[in-house]
């Protein structure tokens, strides 16, 4: 198993007036699968970035969280986007992260998956704690929306810590819209926030 | 020709929806309700193999 090379592409600045601040866009290319991807590390206030990925086939469609490629290579896949972390952390040492496992859409069979535990949530769990240790973050687990957090410990008191990004998210992403994906909870709170 | 599909055994999706769900659901502070994980929890859900690469 081995990552891909990832390519920086922007910073992208938001500017919905959201603790949302900017993003920074990563791609990266398959030879295995023959699949582009792009991978999103999304800065929200307090260094907290929520890393999500989607292949660039379905990047105009509604679910491109959601959906399977049947590609498979995934821990490849999920190893680079713990390169795209080790960027991140390069360029904010105090950066703490947040991911989650959207549900899959079935849209041939029409079938969706609940909300919790969701099959990508319990890989990304389990390849996260093969991959990162517990000595620079705090892990939580958040089962019944199939979301985890990375805290840093260098930002001292995660218990704290927690509280504080849970408040953050809460004001943030009043809604989670079960027809978008990943953290992809809207923001109700925004008008004419477009979808990712 | 016919085409080969994988299937699912029975079961497997038992608690799935039926159909393409489009609805949405409120997060409130009840919902997140998270879990610290201890070294014995993240060697459990690590398996057998592990290859840290953040300490």
């Amino acid at each position: 198993m081995k990552g891909y090379d990832i390519k920086f592409v922007q910073k992208d600045a938001c500017e919905d007036d959201s603790e949302h601040l900017f993003t920074y866009i990563y791609t990266f290319f398959s030879p295995d699968t023959r699949l582009k991807y792009v991978a999103r590390a999304e800065c929200h206030a307090g260094e907290i970035f929520a890393v999500k990925f989607y292949c660039k086939r379905h990047r105009r469609s509604d679910f491109k969280y959601n959906r399977l490629t049947n590609r498979g290579y995934v821990r490849s896949i999920l190893l680079t986007c713990i390169h795209v972390l080790l960027d991140v952390l390069n360029k904010h040492p105090l950066a703490s992260f947040a991911f989650a496992g959207s549900y899959t859409v079935d849209r041939k069979n029409r079938w969706t998956e609940p909300i919790s535990n969701t099959q990508r949530f319990l890989v990304y769990r389990q390849f996260v704690a093969q991959f990162v240790g517990n000595v620079q973050f705090e892990h939580f687990s958040y089962d019944s929306i199939s979301a985890y957090l990375l805290i840093n410990r260098a930002c001292g008191d995660t218990g704290q810590k927690e509280l504080e990004i849970k408040e953050m998210f809460l004001r943030t992403y009043k809604d989670l819209d079960r027809n978008t994906s990943t953290l992809a909870y809207r923001r109700s709170d925004v008008s004419g926030v477009s979808r990712e | 020709m016919e085409t080969k599909r994988k299937v699912v055994v029975k079961g497997e999706r038992k608690n799935w929806i039926k159909g393409v769900v489009v609805h949405s659901m409120p997060i409130t502070s009840d919902k997140l309700v998270g879990k610290k994980l201890t070294s014995e929890d993240l060697n459990k859900n690590a398996g057998h193999t592990k290859r840290i690469l953040i300490p």
